[in-house]
């Protein structure tokens, strides 16, 4: 891995101190490692509190010469014949009614269910 | 639907693979450099050659790729490329093993830096964007400018380190140090020893040298301490001549040894130790050799005409051929013609090669060797008048009849 913050923390050379400052923050929350957060404040302070070590730093740094890449394509809508099929879709599927088994509903106008008007026959 | 996009990812993950497969072929398995640095395969890649040569790479042949990373000239190529090239190359030098690949990575990235120092609208842009104001033009200028001798200084270092185990890399730095002409070749640069980096190199080169010769500048010391010329200055002096060979023959280290030898050598010959004399000789030949052969071709050295004619005359003496021993000192004598104790051992030589022409020749053919020796013992006369040998051999040219 590359000494140079820069490079290291893929740092944009030409980006100003306020920045470079809110990428190190992202990287160093996201941080677990104590040495790690140590050394990305030390990168911190070689960029931002030294303007010279910064400019020769962003010298010893590969400069970004690659062309900006471009939008990724769209993701696709899954179409439902596009799942694969399996042993499962072959059976018939159960009916609700079954599970619950045989019961019996009484037989009563709507404007007698108890559960309905609220009233107990 | 394959979109512009799509290419354009697909081009950055071949450049991707292309750096690293170019990276482990050049400095032979280092970790690779950031993602970045493949923006050199995307520049190299803008040319007709370059698209080749990537194509290629990615069939796994980097050969033609590997070329073109090693321009001719970098004056001409676009400032981004070179910015690249400085770094990769610089890179190449830390990783690779210290042979001569790793020898052409520092002149590259030396050439490559010193090119870039010239990109004045390439390096005030970057400076601008980076540090803006905060950083005072003049400390903007050192930091662009200063690259290619910070690169001789860190080389310097490097060298310094293996200095007392002889180290390859010590052996690196200063073949590198000696090329620096060179490598300013390949960017349009005056390259001649006014160059503040030609300069530059010398005195590291000169730093270096001294510290590889510490422990022989020791041991002459410890020798010279004890008195008598003796086996402890052979032991110092063939030590310097390892180092001497180790410095790809450092002209200063030749001087150095002539200026050290000839007291000794002095001293040895006045007490007659013709055999320390003759090891001596053996052992420092080379040296006194390669001065010779450098004097004919720099006139600033002409101040060891003189010492190295006298360490020839000393071989020429000590040597048990008749023709070995006139071809030395003619060889003394065209380095130095004024030499006196070189003339005065030639024209001994002379004259007794014109005694034994006389001598030699038969009876019927001895005008024509008296008419031979004659032009020996004109010459001996010439280069050092009234020796006893030369009146002999005119008087034994008189003999045959001949007008001496």
């Amino acid at each position: 891995m590359s000494d140079n913050p820069f490079e290291r923390y893929g740092l944009d050379p030409f980006a100003g101190p306020a920045r470079i400052t809110e990428r190190l923050r992202e990287l160093a929350e996201d941080c677990e490692d104590e040495h790690e957060r140590a050394a990305i404040r030390e990168a911190w302070e070689a960029l931002t509190l030294h303007p010279r070590r910064r400019l020769e730093l962003a010298l010893q740094a590969h400069p970004e010469s690659r062309p900006a890449l471009g939008r990724p394509p769209r993701p696709r809508r899954r179409a439902r014949t596009e799942d694969p099929l399996g042993l499962a879709d072959l059976t018939a599927l159960p009916s609700v009614a079954g599970a619950l088994g045989p019961i019996e509903l009484p037989d009563i106008p709507l404007d007698e269910d108890e559960i309905l008007t609220g009233r107990k026959r | 639907m394959w979109r512009p996009d799509d290419q354009q990812l697909l081009e950055r993950l071949e450049e991707r693979t292309v750096m690293r497969a170019l990276w482990r072929r050049m400095s032979r398995g280092a970790p690779p450099p950031s993602e970045r640095a493949a923006g050199l395969v995307h520049l190299l890649r803008q040319t007709d050659e370059g698209a080749r040569a990537v194509e290629q790479a990615l069939e796994g042949e980097l050969e033609l790729l590997v070329a073109l990373t090693r321009p001719r000239r970098y004056d001409g190529l676009r400032p981004t490329l070179i910015h690249h090239l400085a770094l990769w190359h610089h890179a190449v030098a830390h990783t690779a093993p210290p042979d001569a690949e790793a020898e052409e990575a520092w002149l590259h990235a030396l050439a490559a830096w010193t090119a870039l120092a010239t990109e004045a609208t390439y390096l005030r842009a970057l400076a601008e964007a980076v540090a803006g104001d905060a950083v005072p033009s003049t400390d903007r200028e050192t930091v662009a400018l200063g690259a290619p001798s910070r690169l001789l200084a860190e080389l310097e270092a490097l060298g310094l380190e293996g200095a007392p185990t002889l180290s390859n890399t010590t052996a690196l730095a200063l073949r590198v140090f000696a090329r620096v002409p060179e490598a300013l070749a390949r960017c349009g640069t005056t390259h001649d020893a006014s160059h503040p980096l030609v300069r530059e190199a010398r005195r590291r080169r000169r730093t270096l040298v001294d510290a590889v010769m510490e422990p022989v500048h020791h041991a002459l010391e410890e020798a010279q301490s004890k008195g008598q010329p003796g086996e402890p200055h052979l032991a110092a002096f063939a030590s310097a001549v390892r180092v001497w060979r180790f410095t790809a023959h450092d002209l200063e280290l030749e001087r150095f040894v002539l200026d050290q030898v000839l007291p000794i050598a002095w001293e040895l010959y006045n007490h007659k130790h013709w055999s320390l004399l003759r090891r001596l000789d053996q052992t420092l030949a080379a040296v006194v050799d390669a001065l010779a052969n450098r004097l004919g071709q720099d006139p600033e050295l002409v101040a060891y005409a003189s010492r190295v004619a006298q360490m020839l005359v000393f071989r020429a003496e000590l040597e048990g051929r008749f023709e070995t021993q006139l071809e030395i000192a003619e060889r003394a004598l065209a380095l130095c013609d004024t030499h006196r104790n070189g003339r005065l051992v030639c024209a001994d030589l002379l004259s007794e090669r014109a005694m034994r022409r006389i001598e030699t020749a038969p009876l019927w053919d001895r005008k024509r060797a008296a008419l031979e020796a004659r032009v020996d013992t004109r010459r001996a006369e010439s280069l050092f008048p009234g020796l006893d040998r030369t009146k002999r051999a005119k008087e034994a040219i008189a003999r045959e009849g001949v007008e001496p």
